[in-house]
């Protein structure tokens, strides 16, 4: 009977969650993605309540026509076929994050992702075991990022192929090259992955802004598509 | 509440069992010989609160869902080629087949659509001319299944929840009752060009119970003992192991191809 009533529950709450749910996002063009933000718990020595919320800047950007968005939490998420085909990705990490926070259960509840995103999480900040740092150069930038994915329990045959420098939205930025495989994803074999990452730090945020496609037949594909993607990154100061 | 009930249904009877590519009738003119990747079938005993994988029920459910497409293709007057997924360029095809296969269930389908996918199915492994050179083949077949067999607990938690959904509903009281499906089978024709031609999916919902329909065979005359079970084979309702079941689910899932295939 217990698990009679468990099992209601639980059909109820997925209920309500799917009527909660936001859903893909079809139109393309010009958007802006709202500042991320962070919440910097006072020292417990300090008996003030000194929590402050640090904030990054907006990041402009042009939806290719045909693809569509969904924002989880602060990052974007960017596909045209299906995130397990190709998407493009804008993630913000703070310099104090080894891992992305818990902003409560309504947050949670409120940017609870569409059934084609539940399985592809592998790309959040929670891998980072170094922080980011500010000032910090684009090649130490990239260590700090491929080491996340070196730590990421559900990336496996990770390959490094090519880390450059280059200018995204005005910043001196790197450009790591790297393939890898899926591992206990719904994908069963997993099929090889190819991502140029692209990430650069303003401030106390690091910016990153990747392509991530099946390195057969896909990646090429829109390989042209992420390098407008790309340019079209601005970000929007006050 | 009924309405709601009823209106659930109907979207459940009218989803699509099929959807194929523009061009499919056309580049179904150059199709003599299809090869069929090994179909790729689990099967898992439903207890109360568990799954439990068995692979040597998923083994003789992958036999029997290897001859009904056998049989399909032979009244479609194709020429079947049993291929393995050894060559490395095929093995890489059939990884990435899992992502396309994921996001055609998902976007060309209705839980998450994309407008452009659900006006044209448009969806690609790559080009496979090496591979369907070496193989002597025109096209590919992918099969992909899951099939739970409840046990008799399983079964009769099920019957409760229903019975108490039913009572809720009559006291107006809105009690969700959660059904598991039982069995899922999908298939896939891919070209040499490496675009999926056709899609076809059907689960123990939309397609029913095969034991009762029985196709292209007659029901045993009343006192005559079923075939099957004379032979001491017991199956479960919608059990793939079943070579009537794997008919009849293979038949269904091709129901859009052999629409068009056979004049």
């Amino acid at each position: 009977m217990m698990r009679l009533v468990l099992r209601c529950s639980g059909s109820l709450l997925l209920l309500v969650m799917a009527a909660c749910s936001p859903t893909w996002n079809h139109t393309s063009g010009a958007q802006t993605l709202p500042k991320a933000s962070i919440i910097i718990r006072a020292q417990p020595e300090i008996m003030m309540n000194t929590d402050k919320t640090v904030d990054s800047l907006r990041v402009s950007f042009a939806v290719p026509a045909g693809w569509h968005r969904f924002s989880i939490l602060d990052d974007l998420m960017v596909t045209r076929d299906g995130v397990f085909l190709q998407h493009l990705f804008i993630e913000r990490i703070h310099v104090t994050q080894t891992y992305r926070p818990f902003m409560g259960w309504f947050h949670h509840v409120a940017a609870f992702p569409p059934l084609s995103l539940e399985d592809w999480r592998s790309r959040w900040a929670k891998s980072l075991k170094t922080c980011f740092t500010a000032g910090m150069l684009p090649a130490d930038a990239a260590n700090v990022l491929l080491e996340s994915r070196k730590n990421d329990p559900k990336v496996t045959d990770l390959l490094v192929q090519k880390i450059v420098t280059r200018t995204v939205a005005g910043r001196q930025a790197f450009r790591a090259v790297f393939d890898f495989r899926l591992k206990d994803s719904v994908l069963k074999p997993s099929p090889v992955y190819r991502s140029v990452y692209c990430g650069f730090m303003e401030g106390d945020w690091f910016y990153g802004i990747s392509y991530t496609a099946a390195l057969r037949h896909y990646f090429e594909k829109d390989a042209d598509t992420f390098e407008v993607f790309l340019d079209s990154i601005r970000l929007v100061e006050e | 509440m009924i309405m709601v009930l009823l209106m659930a249904l109907v979207g459940c009877a009218s989803s699509p069992t099929h959807r194929a590519h523009p061009e499919l009738l056309q580049r179904m003119a150059g199709i003599r010989t299809v090869g069929l990747l090994p179909p790729v079938i689990s099967m898992y005993e439903l207890q109360s609160s568990k799954l439990v994988p068995h692979e040597e029920w998923s083994s003789a459910a992958v036999e029997a869902v290897t001859k009904a497409i056998a049989a399909e293709m032979t009244s479609s007057g194709l020429r079947l080629v049993m291929i393995t997924a050894d060559d490395p360029e095929l093995k890489e095809m059939d990884a990435l087949y899992n992502a396309v296969g994921f996001s055609i269930q998902r976007h060309a389908w209705g839980r998450d659509p994309f407008p452009e996918k659900v006006r044209t199915f448009d969806y690609s492994v790559g080009p496979l001319q090496g591979v369907m050179d070496r193989y002597n083949i025109d096209a590919i077949w992918i099969v992909r299944g899951i099939n739970l067999l409840p046990t008799p607990g399983a079964r009769m938690m099920e019957g409760l929840e229903i019975a108490v959904g039913i009572l809720g509903s009559l006291g107006r009281v809105y009690v969700p009752i959660y059904i598991t499906k039982k069995l899922e089978l999908s298939v896939a024709m891919v070209d040499r060009s490496g675009n999926v031609l056709y899609y076809g999916m059907v689960d123990d919902n939309k397609t029913g119970q095969a034991a009762k329909e029985r196709p292209g065979e007659a029901a045993p005359a009343k006192g005559e003992l079923d075939p099957l079970r004379s032979e001491g084979q017991e199956y479960l309702e919608d059990d793939l192991r079943d070579p009537r079941v794997a008919r009849h689910y293979i038949r269904a899932a091709l129901s859009g191809y052999r629409g068009k295939a056979v004049p």
